[in-house]
């Protein structure tokens, strides 16, 4: 059974005999129960905040003057084991021991931080790059400052065999060595299997270096373990914050960063999340069209619905703060290159930019535009990841694979005619995105669209819209269909709008691939118009431009500095 | 900074030269003087002072097992059981040179580089600022504090 609001908008749908699937048993989640894919904080995160904050209370009682005495036994149990690893010394393991603590050089670290940082750079990773930068900086910063604070000597009635510099506490070297490995783990090993390995190999060297420092006496205990908390935990704990493998994937095969693996624990969510929801149970879920798809995870699902458990095949789209990022971005770089294609503004947070998408589908049905219709969209993780449920398109397919008739042509460009009538604009128009079923066209992906969108924002509309179809046809016979249901002035001043930048990236590559200047041959049919420029200087674009160039200025400085203070240069 | 009280700070002075009897610690800052930078490795330890007349890094306090004095003057030295010698590079346009403590397993190198003119009173406020300290009495202190011996 469907809901009212559903039960109605089937009835008068455009896209008239579609299923409409019911939603039953759902459930409301109580106060204090975890969303179905909860972020919480694991027992070893847990502890390390514990062991974290033990450090911290040492070295503010050591700065506040209470001197050693509180660690005084601490400091006799460092003792105690470096005597012992002293009685361990032979003329057979010190010069082995000499060569491991070289593991632990300035040009050993140094090497091994341009190695990471060039190969982020040639694999285009920039916030990992970003973040390996931002977190060396960080712990560098923080041993060195910790040291002056603490300012401990080395080890005492041990004969020191080895180099050193600086205070003991924490172990610099020991952290350098551990971040850089860190570093490596976490921005270049695929997450899984892969990197489980390579946590093993990594661990070679530092346990190396380790006993290397304990043996020359070089260290105490103490020191080598907070250095180890300093300098592999707190990379850990920044590189699973801020370049989760879920969103941030380390992938050497080629694909789409925005999209999501939905297997395992968030497939397990999602279905929770379904049932609980939107009273569906998901029977199974299948990733589609993602080549079409860079902003989100497209998925086809097959769920039973109703207590007869009647199966049906939905569309849901999955998205994730990784999509709000990305929109930003590209948003920002738009508005200060051409300062017109984008005028709206990015979205707060990720459940905003799935609440319009429904919104928008809502609104386009609203004004008869043959739209999928939404289900509504479940929460993931709060203020993380949302998916949106719409109903699937069963039986129809891209424009570009059906055949384009002039009733096709006519019902496509009427649709534009009709979200001009209503205000609207679809900003995404291409062949991936209009459907054909029964010869009636359906438009989909409206994510981009927007109410009350400028004059020239609808007239790019119809021109990728008649692209979209010539593609299909030839531009003679869309111009001629075009004048039935457009002034010849309206279609002039679309052509003239459009650019090569304001055509979706996925319609050039194929008005590329087809080869007849499409959009020459439809401006030498229309009346001529002068081109519409497309740069709009504004207060707003200037203040951007400036900001990004000053903010790119102070940061080629800071990198400057980070890199020398991070051991770099 | 090493301040010349006994502590863990002045000792790692002593671990980085273990043969030196004396290190070189800050007795207190003159007015317009500030310390610049401590670095301590085995084998010597050095550290800098900035001066608002002399400018950054104007005297270099260097402690290390030996130093090379052949051809520096003896002058009156300022702590027991140390010679100073001093070696003047240049008196005009600036007056730059070393000065050095010589003791018992040790060598304290004092190195300045001042403006003409204020040189006179920028020279003595170096050597207000900079003394020696025992290590008798830093290694007495650390066995108190926590049993240990230096």
């Amino acid at each position: 059974m469907a809901t009212t609001q559903g039960a109605a908008r089937s009835e008068t749908s455009a896209v008239a005999g579609l299923a409409v699937v019911s939603r039953t048993g759902r459930r409301r989640r109580p106060s204090g129960e975890a969303p179905p894919l909860p972020h919480p904080i694991s027992a070893s995160g847990w502890a390390y905040l514990a062991v974290a904050t033990g450090i911290l209370a040492a070295w503010i009682l050591l700065y506040l003057g209470f001197g050693s005495r509180p660690f005084e036994a601490l400091v006799r149990f460092d003792v105690t084991i470096l005597q012992a690893i002293e009685g361990l010394r032979s003329d057979t393991l010190t010069p082995i021991m000499l060569d491991l603590h070289a593991l632990g050089s300035q040009w050993s670290v140094r090497g091994l931080r341009w190695a990471t940082l060039l190969a982020l750079l040639a694999l285009r990773r920039f916030r990992h790059l970003a973040v390996f930068l931002g977190v060396t900086l960080v712990v560098t910063a923080v041993v060195s400052t910790s040291s002056l604070i603490v300012g401990r000597l080395r080890p005492l009635e041990v004969e020191i065999i080895g180099g050193w510099e600086g205070y003991s506490h924490p172990s610099a070297p020991v952290a350098a060595l551990g971040l850089s490995l860190m570093g490596i783990l976490y921005t270049l090993v695929p997450g899984g299997v892969w990197r489980n390995r390579a946590k093993w190999v990594t661990g070679v060297p530092i346990v190396a270096l380790v006993a290397a420092r304990l043996y020359l006496g070089v260290d105490h205990p103490s020191d080598i373990f907070v250095a180890v908390v300093i300098g592999m935990a707190v990379p850990v704990v920044a590189f699973r914050l801020l370049t989760p493998s879920e969103i941030f994937p380390i992938s050497y095969r080629r694909g789409k960063a925005a999209h999501l693996d939905v297997g395992g624990r968030r497939g397990e969510a999602i279905g929770l999340a379904l049932h609980q929801q939107l009273g569906l149970t998901l029977l199974d879920m299948q990733p589609v069209g993602l080549d079409a798809s860079a902003g989100s995870t497209p998925l086809l699902l097959r769920v039973s619905h109703g207590p007869e458990a009647v199966e049906s095949a939905v569309f849901a789209k999955l998205y994730a703060r990784s999509h709000l990022r990305s929109d930003r971005w590209y948003k920002l770089g738009r508005a200060i290159l051409y300062g017109r294609l984008e005028d709206e503004g990015t979205f707060s947070s990720v459940r905003r930019l799935v609440e319009y998408e429904d919104y928008l589908l809502r609104v386009m049905g609203d004004a008869g535009l043959p739209v999928p219709l939404s289900y509504g969209f479940v929460e993931i993780t709060p203020e993380r990841e949302y998916l949106i449920v719409t109903e699937f398109l069963a039986g129809a397919t891209q424009l570009d694979q059906a055949e384009v008739d002039d009733g096709v042509i006519d019902n496509a460009l009427e649709l534009v005619r009709c979200m001009w009538d209503a205000g609207l604009a679809h900003r995404d128009l291409k062949p991936a995105n209009v459907m054909v079923r029964d010869g009636k066209v359906l438009l989909i992906d409206v994510a981009f669209a927007t109410v009350r969108p400028t004059p020239w924002r609808q007239a790019v509309d119809l021109t990728n819209m008649m692209l979209t179809l010539a593609l299909g046809s030839s531009a003679e016979r869309v111009y001629e269909r075009a004048r039935r249901v457009f002034e010849p002035d309206e279609i002039a001043e679309a052509l003239a709008a459009s650019r090569s930048v304001t055509i979706p990236s996925d319609l050039r590559r194929r008005l590329r691939e087809d080869g007849r200047n499409l959009p020459g041959q439809l401006r030498a049919l229309a009346p001529t118009r002068a081109p519409i420029s497309i740069q709009l200087w504004s207060i707003r674009r200037i203040a951007l431009t400036l900001a990004v160039v000053a903010s790119g200025a102070a940061a080629v400085g800071l990198l400057a500095f980070n890199l020398r203070t991070a051991g770099l240069l | 900074m090493p301040e010349c009280e006994a502590g863990g700070r002045l000792a790692i002075l002593a671990q980085a030269v273990p043969s030196a009897s004396m290190v070189p610690c800050v007795r207190e800052m003159p007015v317009g003087w500030s310390f610049a930078a401590l670095h301590v490795e085995a084998g010597q330890a050095r550290f800098w002072l900035d001066s608002d007349r002399a400018g950054l890094r104007a005297v270099e306090v260097e402690l290390a097992p030996a130093c090379d004095t052949t051809g520096a003057s003896s002058v009156d030295p300022e702590e027991d059981g140390a010679r100073r010698f001093q070696r003047l590079l240049s008196i005009t346009p600036r007056f730059s040179g070393a000065t050095y403590d010589v003791f018992d397993g040790g060598c304290v190198t004092y190195r300045y580089d001042l403006a003409e003119g204020a040189h006179i009173a920028l020279h003595a406020d170096l050597h207000d600022a900079v003394a020696l300290f025992s290590r008798q009495a830093l290694a007495v202190e650390l066995r108190e504090d926590l049993g240990l011996d230096l």
